[in-house]
């Protein structure tokens, strides 16, 4: 049973990563998100809130995180705790990063957020205390994986080539609606994670779960960091 | 149970229809997507796709027949959104004689445009002028040294998308607001 559960986990991981949306260059013509942005000028609030929002809900390797963070915190507190330090975290990095045309490559970030993943899956299985004989604050790593997920972000809004008038403004648009995609995410999330929580399964499956939310992380580091030796994409 | 996850699927139907279809396609059916500025958003993105496999469908159906740059020949494929009521000019970097063979259409409505060259010498000398058009190419000929290039006006309630393709000789493309 558990083996079946895991086996669908981690298939669904992969089937996420194959269908993972992209905005592919057809011929010399800029199409998709990219395209539309290259074809504007000026301030444009909701449009840019609407990227930011779709950035985040289609994004898994922040959901993924996201989902770990929340796997066992039940309080509504806790949750909003941890939650608004991402947020933190990801709107620094965001902002500044691409005010200051931090330009750093997307694979290596990428990976780094993967590895975000694995650290919070094993850190939900236990593993600090066992192997390491420590736990390490879990605050402080969402805060500080949360500048890295924030750099990543950072990094896709650069190569969108944004014009320079308006910038700020629809920057702050898009980070707004990054943490309205979350919000979003977040309470989808939470009603399907509540439902689980009151059946028997959970307290059985969780490890599972948690070791297909690595699996999954490994799988992305492996992504990129094949993306960044291989110099593909 | 049933009531949440039935909310939760309420919510993600009303946000596909309301806001990502117009986003995404331009498609419209509530009007709340027009309210947001989100349809012009799938509007462009629509007239980019329908370029880009215009682009596609050339290329493949006349392979070499395409002018490809030559030695010190530039290129550029781009486009502009010119909003209701308002222009949008590109210009052209250009030297006196230099050539330039370019082509532009209008998606979404009819435009007025001008086709003309400023320099801080010669001043504004318009080359061509239309109200109403869809469409136009031909060759660009720089009269003097300064900047030559294209206004197009939206007199429509829609935004318009206009795409411009240009090759020959010239420095830089430069868009104005």
């Amino acid at each position: 049973m558990t083996r079946r559960l895991s086996a669908i986990l981690v298939l669904s991981a992969l089937l996420l990563l194959v269908a993972a949306p992209t905005d592919l260059p057809a011929h010399d013509v800029t199409t998709g998100d990219r395209g539309y942005i290259q074809a504007i000028l000026g301030v444009h609030l909701i449009p840019f809130a609407y990227l930011g929002a779709k950035h985040m809900v289609t994004g898994y390797d922040h959901l993924l995180f996201l989902l770990g963070v929340i796997f066992f915190l039940y309080r509504l507190k806790d949750i909003g705790l941890y939650v608004t330090l991402f947020a933190v975290g990801h709107s620094t990095t965001l902002l500044v990063g691409v005010v200051a045309g931090v330009g750093v490559n997307s694979h290596l970030v990428d990976a780094i957020i993967g590895l975000s993943v694995v650290y919070k899956a094993l850190d939900n299985l236990g593993a600090y205390p066992r192997f390491f004989g420590f736990q390490p604050d879990a605050r402080a790593a969402t805060l500080v994986f949360g500048l890295f997920h924030g750099l990543g972000l950072a990094t896709k809004i650069i190569d969108f080539e944004m014009a320079n008038e308006g910038l700020i403004a629809n920057l702050v648009a898009f980070n707004v609606g990054v943490e309205i995609g979350q919000v979003l995410a977040l309470s989808a999330i939470l009603v399907v994670m509540t439902h689980w929580r009151q059946t028997r399964s959970f307290l059985r499956h969780a490890a599972a779960a948690n070791i297909a939310i690595m699996a999954a992380g490994v799988a992305l580091i492996a992504f990129q960091l094949a993306g960044f030796f291989g110099g593909a994409g | 149970m049933i009531r949440s996850l039935a909310i939760v699927l309420v919510v993600g139907v009303v946000i596909a229809i309301a806001i990502v279809l117009p986003a995404e396609y331009g498609r419209d059916p509530t009007g709340v997507g027009r309210m947001l500025g989100l349809r012009e958003m799938g509007e462009i993105k629509a007239a980019l796709a329908a370029e880009a496999a215009a682009h596609a469908a050339a290329d493949s159906a006349m392979p070499g027949t395409l002018a490809r740059p030559g030695a010190g020949a530039m290129f550029d494929s781009t486009s502009v959104i010119v909003p209701p009521g308002q222009t949008r000019t590109l210009m052209l970097e250009m030297a006196g004689d230099a050539r330039v063979d370019y082509r532009w259409s209008a998606a979404g409505g009819m435009v007025n445009h001008d086709l003309h060259g400023v320099s801080p010498t010669v001043g504004y000398r318009s080359y061509a002028k239309g109200t109403g058009v869809k469409s136009d190419s031909g060759v660009l000929l720089a009269a003097f040294n300064g900047q030559h290039g294209w206004t197009w006006r939206n007199g429509a309630a829609d935004s318009i998308v206009v795409s411009l393709r240009v090759i020959g000789q010239y420095d830089e493309l430069k868009r104005r607001p």
